[in-house]
């Protein structure tokens, strides 16, 4: 298929998904964005100080650049979008679904998610230049998922953790950093991949040094004008990744961390041995991958962060094409065992509001068997560990042909 | 030649195919259950006393009634004590009736009674009678609307047979669409027919 035919069927794909599938967080987030379009700009100290009189008493629990983008975004979308979106955005009632223009509420606040989508196409193309890469990013159902059902702004940090890694390959550390560092901005999580990132050129101290300031800088100066407020890190804190990571212990040592530290190393090994060596970061990013879904307890979204270097290796490895494909079928498995009613038919209530109501796999199991579902995601996450050893066993081999 | 028609001709058939699944089938499979008869609203909230009776009288909307529940309160769960809610006829016979523990009760917690489906409930007055015999320090309370006088109650109705649920949903489906900005769905439906002949002709 020609790159303009994948063009033309993927953004009809997308056009037909994206205001017909729901979850809750995008109202959530957006609801604390509008308030920049009022003028607030410590978003944190507004939702502390009027608590008890917002129709959401939820803590806004992302950083000052997350909200200051969005934020904009919305109060340019206020203007062109239909009046009924700001209604809908503050009903927390029992209505608060029940708006007819609701798919097209998230249509508008889904559209930067669309541009940063095909942008990433862009990215992977300019990156591996392979057209294939291009039309399997646009035309897999797994990133449609992550981006548009899930319907988180993820997509924009990934889009961006992409580019910087496009830039560190053309050698432009500076502006590779710096757009890390935007990123980590938007959200904290590629501070996991900053080790990777900045041990990507051979070991220079005074390289990495200057690296690492490069990417702290955005996230220092827009944290700045915050950090004297109680209610910022209040609310900063109740987001859960650095708990997370740490919670999976094994004889009291956080399985993450030191499974993280043993990757980090793998790869410097393998840099530093064999420096040429095609798709060694991206291989690395997939162990990170299956070691983060076995041993945290993630959020669904929190997937689309691996998800195109995982892409990649599923494109130029078809060995383990089928160990990468069940691993996907195992984590919908995994994600429908969610007690979270708006992770299954919950989706889809801008097509039916009695989808609500439906009960959910989760609920079916404990209603017509003995077995909790929590149990079987446990099952699920050790058959993860097991595929990220066969995995490293698989490296092992290559590595000595 | 042939073999380009053939994928054209696929991909009609799939495009239509998915949107079939998604607003009729699914719906029409997985949704057992719909909201009849409700009222939301609340403003108060009122104790539930031994030996008094909290009466709520409802018209169903809707054939095939299968459930009603009243919203409670039971802070700190500390409440054990037991109670009835009974469904009552038109005719103030009692049709249905659950006996339940106070424990079960959350802070708050819709205590849903479910059972068959009355075929003919359309158009048809009900009673919800909710009653305990024993006293306690530890009072559950029941939601209220002080407008009316009513208590915050919500009914369900069982979708039926296939059939059934089938033409209710496209009824739905039909409703929801003339409900909506009238230029934003012809703008998107416009974008969606273009991007198809795009693609069928590219």
């Amino acid at each position: 298929m020609t790159i303009k035919k994948v063009i033309l069927l993927s953004l009809l794909i997308r056009l037909l998904t994206i205001p017909f599938f729901y979850h809750p967080d995008i109202k959530s987030q957006y609801f604390h964005f509008q308030f920049l379009s009022q003028r607030v700009s410590n978003i944190y100290q507004y939702v502390s100080d009027n608590k008890n009189n917002l129709p959401n008493r939820d803590t806004f629990n992302y950083l000052p650049l997350t909200y200051f983008t969005f934020g904009s975004y919305f109060s340019f979308i206020k203007e062109v979008s239909l009046p009924d979106l700001s209604n809908w955005l503050n009903d927390w009632g029992n209505f608060k679904n029940s708006y007819p223009n609701l798919s097209f509420f998230l249509l508008s606040l889904k559209f930067p998610y669309l541009i940063a989508d095909y942008l990433i196409a862009l990215i992977l193309l300019k990156l591996y230049r392979r057209p294939e890469i291009f039309s399997l990013w646009l035309l897999n159902p797994i990133s449609i998922y992550l981006i548009y059902i899930l319907g988180n702004f993820d997509v924009i940090p990934v889009l961006l953790t992409l580019s910087s890694y496009y830039f560190l390959t053309k050698n432009k550390n500076i502006l590779s950093f710096f757009l890390l560092g935007i990123a980590i901005s938007l959200k904290l999580y590629p501070l996991i991949f900053l080790p990777f990132f900045l041990f990507y050129n051979p070991i220079n101290i005074k390289k990495i040094i200057l690296n690492t300031l490069v990417t702290l800088f955005p996230l220092l100066t827009t944290l700045l004008p915050f950090i004297y407020y109680s209610s910022f890190w209040s609310s900063f804190f109740g987001s859960g990744l650095t708990q997370k990571i740490l919670e999976f212990k094994i004889v009291g040592i956080p399985i993450f961390p030191v499974g993280y530290l043993i990757i980090l190393f793998s790869y410097l090994f393998f840099k530093t041995r064999f420096p040429k060596r095609f798709l060694n970061f991206e291989k690395h990013i997939l162990y990170l991958f299956v070691l983060f879904i076995s041993t945290v307890n993630f959020h669904p979204q929190w997937i689309l962060w691996f998800f195109p270097f995982v892409l990649v290796f599923y494109f130029f490895k078809p060995k383990i094409r089928p160990l990468i494909l069940i691993t996907f079928l195992l984590l919908f498995i995994y994600i429908a065992l969610i007690n979270d009613q708006y992770l299954f038919w919950g989706h889809l209530i801008p097509i039916d509001l009695a989808f609500v109501n439906t009960p959910s796999p989760y609920q079916l199991i404990i209603k017509y068997s003995s077995f909790k579902p929590e149990f079987i995601q446990q099952l699920l996450k050790l058959i993860f560990f097991a595929f990220l050893l066969t995995l490293t066993q698989f490296h092992e081999k290559n590595t000595k042909n | 030649m042939k073999k380009i028609l053939k994928i054209k001709i696929f991909f009609i058939f799939f495009e239509i195919l998915f949107i079939f699944v998604l607003f009729l089938l699914l719906p029409t499979i997985a949704i057992t259950s719909r909201a009849g008869t409700q009222n939301l609203e609340s403003d108060n909230l009122s104790p539930v006393l031994s030996n008094n009776t909290y009466t709520q009288t409802f018209t169903s909307s809707q054939n095939n009634l299968e459930s009603v529940s009243f919203l409670l309160k039971n802070p700190a769960n500390l409440n054990r004590q037991n109670f009835t809610l009974e469904l009552l006829d038109n005719n103030k016979n009692t049709i249905q009736k659950l006996d339940f523990n106070g424990f079960g009760i959350g802070d708050p917690s819709w205590i849903i009674f479910k059972f068959p489906p009355i075929q003919k409930s359309k158009n048809e007055t009900y009673k919800m009678k909710l009653f305990t015999n024993e006293s306690t320090d530890n009072h559950i309370s029941i939601y209220t609307n002080s407008k009316d006088n009513s208590y915050v109650f919500q009914t369900t109705h069982s979708t039926g047979n296939i059939y059934e649920s089938f033409k209710t949903n496209l009824d739905l489906q039909s409703q929801k669409y003339f409900l909506q900005n009238e230029l934003i769905s012809k703008i998107y439906l416009l974008l969606i027919f273009s991007l198809n002949i795009a693609f069928l002709f590219s």
